[in-house]
């Protein structure tokens, strides 16, 4: 063992410590290694301006960021660093995750079409990985499977991948090795090629994002990595409503939004005020000829998708995951319906043996975006967000795209709520109404057995 | 003889749980039914840590009877004792 370090090490002095092919690298080689920029925020970093190489349009990567390179005789030299982070998921709650550079998920990788790319990836887990560059065209001992195209990087080891970029679009990268297991911990990043002439599919806001899911128990802050489905936090880049960047816009700015899906369910993404159209996916861009207007899209497992608009109309329009559960936080999918459900006389005996008790629920769910309950540690609200008009009731895969008059090109700060030009707004009508009596249910036929719903008649006395 | 007390100790722990279903219920994470059961069961908890600690009591009389060969305040004579302590000690539970 010893031995093999030794001749290692001395091979690499004297091959002046150039590092080619996927091969570990001893410690004394990490001069060689360029340095890991690490993040320790959840927020939103101002797109990366590329300081040197072929010029392109930076992309604004939700509550994430970009990782800077060097270059390195023509190659892009970039550093990750899988390891066990501290992510918040909102504030109130933060996750035990798996991720790199100090996030989950990891920075955004960017580079241009015809790129030479080298990236070192060093394992600070504590069980090996790889890395798979999902959809990038590449030689096929580079595709960072584990066990089919090259060894797992052991604990601590640092590999190197190396290709070209063969075509521009709309890529990720993730584990390949106990993949289950890392995905559901959180491992996952971006991997943005951009195309030789900036002015290809040009637009002003480039925004990224990637659809992961979680399984936390209230209380825990540790994913249950064995869950399938039944996930209690649906995120964008490892964030949830209210916590997720708004996709803020300049009023008549070409806006593209990306994203990929790496949960374990599909996502209809629905954006309001809008209809857009796909430009590209995880597969390349696409012909003008092929495209349809829409206003969802949906996203399959291990798919990605980008649709482009040109943001003609100011205001706050919400975009969100269109399956109603994930627009959610944790919440009790077991928890039975007690709408129409009588507590009259019950709700005092309840209190009687649980002092704290209230009734919830027989109205409908609502109460529970309006108040501020005592939770478990670490435990976000099913529903939450306070908007101008209001509560919001969201959670999960939410947010709101501001497009706005005036914003400065780069400008990507939140503005603020929408101020609605006069008249604009859904009112209360005041005069006069006609008379809307109730349906009345017809008796049943004979035989039939009746369901009968109690209605809530008038007030809502005895809670 | 020092022994933990078994009531303070159960309804101490049983107010924690109940405490943490209650956090639940409030986070819709569990519903009022568990919240009862819950509930229900801290009632069962204490009632069966107040008896286990009259078990407790007679178990250690009758020790003690043995022991010294009387209990303490005992009337009777040690035979009698013996025959209504025993079944007291052991039954029911």
């Amino acid at each position: 063992m010893d031995n093999n370090m030794n001749n290692r090490r001395n091979f690499l002095r004297a091959s002046g410590a150039a590092l080619l092919g996927a091969a570990a690298v001893s410690r004394a080689a990490q001069g060689a290694v360029p340095e890991a920029p690490m993040q320790a925020t959840p927020d939103m970093q101002p797109p990366l301006s590329p300081p040197n190489g072929r010029p392109y349009n930076p992309v604004a990567t939700l509550n994430g960021w970009t990782l800077p390179w060097r270059m390195n005789n023509g190659w892009k030299e970039f550093h990750l660093v899988a390891e066990p982070v501290r992510r918040q998921i909102a504030p109130g709650m933060t996750a035990h995750l798996w991720g790199y550079n100090g996030q989950s998920p990891g920075p955004t990788i960017e580079c241009v079409e015809g790129d030479k790319v080298r990236i070192f990836v060093t394992n600070k887990l504590p069980e090996h990985t790889t890395i798979h560059w999902h959809g990038i065209l590449l030689p096929n001992g580079m595709d960072g499977v584990g066990g089919l195209t090259q060894p797992q990087i052991p604990v601590g080891k640092t590999f190197v991948y190396e290709f070209e970029m063969k075509k521009s679009g709309t890529f990720m990268y993730h584990p390949h090795a106990d993949e289950m297991v890392q995905m559901a911990m959180g491992m996952m990043g971006l991997f943005i090629v951009h195309p030789k002439n900036p002015n290809f599919m040009r637009v002003d806001r480039d925004f990224v994002f990637l659809l992961n899911a979680f399984d936390i128990s209230p209380g825990a802050a540790t994913p249950r990595v064995n869950t399938m489905l039944d996930f209690n936090l649906w995120c964008w880049n490892s964030r949830v409503f209210p916590a997720i960047d708004p996709f803020v816009v300049r009023k008549n700015d070409r806006v593209r939004i990306r994203f990929g899906n790496l949960t374990m369910t599909n996502h209809p993404v629905h954006m309001h005020g809008y209809d857009f159209e796909v430009t590209c996916t995880d597969g390349g861009w696409v012909p003008k000829s092929a495209r349809w207007p829409e206003v969802s899209v949906d996203v399959a497992v291990g798919q990605m998708r980008a649709f482009e608009f040109t943001a003609s109309e100011a205001g706050d329009w919400a975009i969100h995951c269109h399956k109603s559960h994930h627009t959610m936080n944790a919440m009790g999918h077991n928890v039975p319906t007690m709408i129409g459900v009588d507590h009259r006389g019950v709700a005092e005996k309840i209190l009687k043996l649980v002092p704290d008790y209230m009734v919830m629920g027989e109205r409908g769910m609502a109460d529970m975006g309006e108040m501020e309950m005592p939770l478990p540690d670490n435990t976000l609200p099913m529903m939450t967000g306070r908007g101008p008009f209001g509560p919001l009731e969201m959670g999960g895969m939410f947010s709101v795209v501001k497009v706005r008059d005036g914003l400065a090109r780069n400008d990507y700060k939140d503005p603020g709520w929408f101020k609605h030009p006069e008249g604009t707004v859904a009112r209360e009508w005041t005069g006069a109404a006609p008379a809307t009596p109730r349906a009345t249910a017809s008796p049943p036929a004979s035989g039939e057995r009746e369901v009968r719903a109690r209605k809530p008649a008038g007030g809502h006395s005895g809670h | 003889m020092i022994l933990p007390d078994t009531t303070v100790m159960k309804s101490c722990r049983c107010a924690r749980i109940s405490e943490e279903t209650l956090l639940r219920y409030n986070g819709m994470l569990m519903s009022v039914f568990e919240l009862l059961a819950e509930s229900r069961q801290q009632v069962g908890a204490v009632i069966s840590a107040i008896e286990t600690q009259r078990d407790f009591w007679i178990a250690d009389t009758t020790l003690q009877f043995a022991i010294n060969g009387k209990s303490p305040g005992a009337i009777s004579t040690p035979g009698n004792a013996l025959r209504t302590a025993a079944p007291a000690a052991g039954g029911g539970h």
